[in-house]
């Protein structure tokens, strides 16, 4: 094959960060949609793992991916941080 | 020009499972210029925290060829990959150098400068949060005066480095300033970088929350509190023709300031001072 034929390799998939994304472990407070219609579709532009995602059913968040940051829920309604963790005062 | 979050492409180039701080500025910066470069771009990024957080070795969070460059040099590794792309005849990729603070105002800056005299069909981004973050957060050119950080705890004492002006005199096709919490702005800046025949250079402000000593839910908020204040004007200079692609509201800037750890020491008199500069800037001075 001519050397110009050779595709631009995508470089991530197999076996990469974003297959096997480990994010949960930072998460201390998880985002759950409380409102779906009150959400403004710009936090998925705002969250920096890419966990927030809109397709035919609506907006979805991956908790593969979420560190749980906080952003999404600061930036907009409808989205509400709540406790990963729910022993006494939400120590576990 | 308005982009629709609606209609932007679903796939994630990068951005999911980077292992970055959660509220990373520099990620969400990455994310939102990736939506519009799309998948024919190549990145070369120097030693910095968006080197780290894209993997090492056989991972990477990239899904576009991610080269991860020695610490001055990633202006240059891009115009080899041009010139190595061109020479093939391919025309539609977008190279890409992604620097941080020292990687492109400091430790960078000389082939960084090389790169823009030669009008290299590259775009450089240099990611903003103001400290040497991937160290620890030290003080740079790019840090602004008065910031505390870890090797400066009574606060920088000199003015942050102009890069924009910099740039801007080296002639070269398009310079931009944008924001993280300004998403339609920057990428539509992107998108006219991508268009250009010679060298663009686009300076995004992406808050660290770690080094600005804030919350990182505050990320977006404190990074809009920068451009509404009026101390992170945006604007482009598009071959030579300045504009200014957003009208700010003109805040206090002490609401900026006091959001953040690293100036809990600004008196009201260094506040005051930056006040002035600001209302001399846009005209609202007496
Ligand atoms: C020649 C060289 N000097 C020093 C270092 C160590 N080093 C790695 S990253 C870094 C700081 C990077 O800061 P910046 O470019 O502002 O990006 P940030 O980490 O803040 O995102 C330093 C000093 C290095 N890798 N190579
Ligand atoms: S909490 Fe942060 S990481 Fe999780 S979905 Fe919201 S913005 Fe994304």
């Amino acid at each position: 094959m001519a050397l110009k034929q050779l595709p631009i390799v995508p470089s991530g998939d197999p076996g990469g960060l974003a297959e096997s994304a480990n994010a949960g472990v930072q998460r201390i407070n998880r985002p759950v949609i409380s409102d779906a219609t009150k959400i403004d579709p710009i936090v998925i532009l705002f969250c920096p793992d890419g966990a927030i995602s809109l397709d035919e059913s609506g907006f979805v968040i991956s908790y593969k991916f979420c560190k749980g940051c906080g952003i999404c829920a600061k930036e907009s309604e409808g989205i509400v941080m709540v406790p990963e963790y729910t022993g006494p005062k939400g120590i576990f | 020009m308005t982009i629709n979050v609606n209609s932007l492409p679903q796939v994630e180039l990068f951005g999911q499972g980077n292992v970055g701080c959660k509220g990373c500025g520099a990620a969400i910066a990455g994310r939102q210029a990736m939506k519009v470069l799309g998948e024919r771009t190549i990145i070369t990024i120097p030693a910095s925290c968006m080197a780290t957080l894209g993997g090492s070795n056989t991972r990477s969070a990239w899904r576009v060829p991610f080269y991860h460059t020695l610490f001055e040099c990633a202006p240059a590794v891009s115009s080899g990959i041009r010139a190595a792309l061109e020479i093939q005849g391919i025309k539609d990729v977008n190279v890409v150098s992604w620097g941080g603070d020292a990687g492109s105002a400091d430790i960078g800056f000389q082939s960084l400068t090389g790169a823009a005299e030669r009008q290299e069909n590259i775009i450089h981004v240099l990611y903003d949060n103001e400290m040497y973050m991937n160290t620890g957060g030290q003080t740079g050119s790019q840090t602004p005066i008065y910031a505390i950080t870890s090797n400066g705890s009574l606060g920088k004492k000199v003015r942050k480095k102009n890069m924009l002006a910099i740039m801007e005199a080296h002639g070269i096709d398009y310079v931009a300033s944008a924001n993280i919490a300004y998403p339609e702005d920057l990428m539509a800046k992107f998108q006219k970088a991508a268009a250009k025949k010679g060298f663009s250079y686009i300076h995004i402000l992406a808050p660290c929350h770690r080094g600005w000593g804030i919350k990182p839910e505050e990320t977006i908020e404190v990074a809009r509190k920068a451009t509404e204040c009026g101390l992170w004007e945006l604007f482009e200079v598009d071959e030579g023709k300045r504009t200014r692609t957003y009208e700010p509201k003109l805040i206090p800037v002490a609401d900026y300031f006091k959001a953040q750890g690293r100036f809990k020491n600004l008196t009201d008199e260094q506040i005051a001072e930056f006040q002035k500069f600001v209302d001399d800037y846009y005209g609202k001075g007496e």
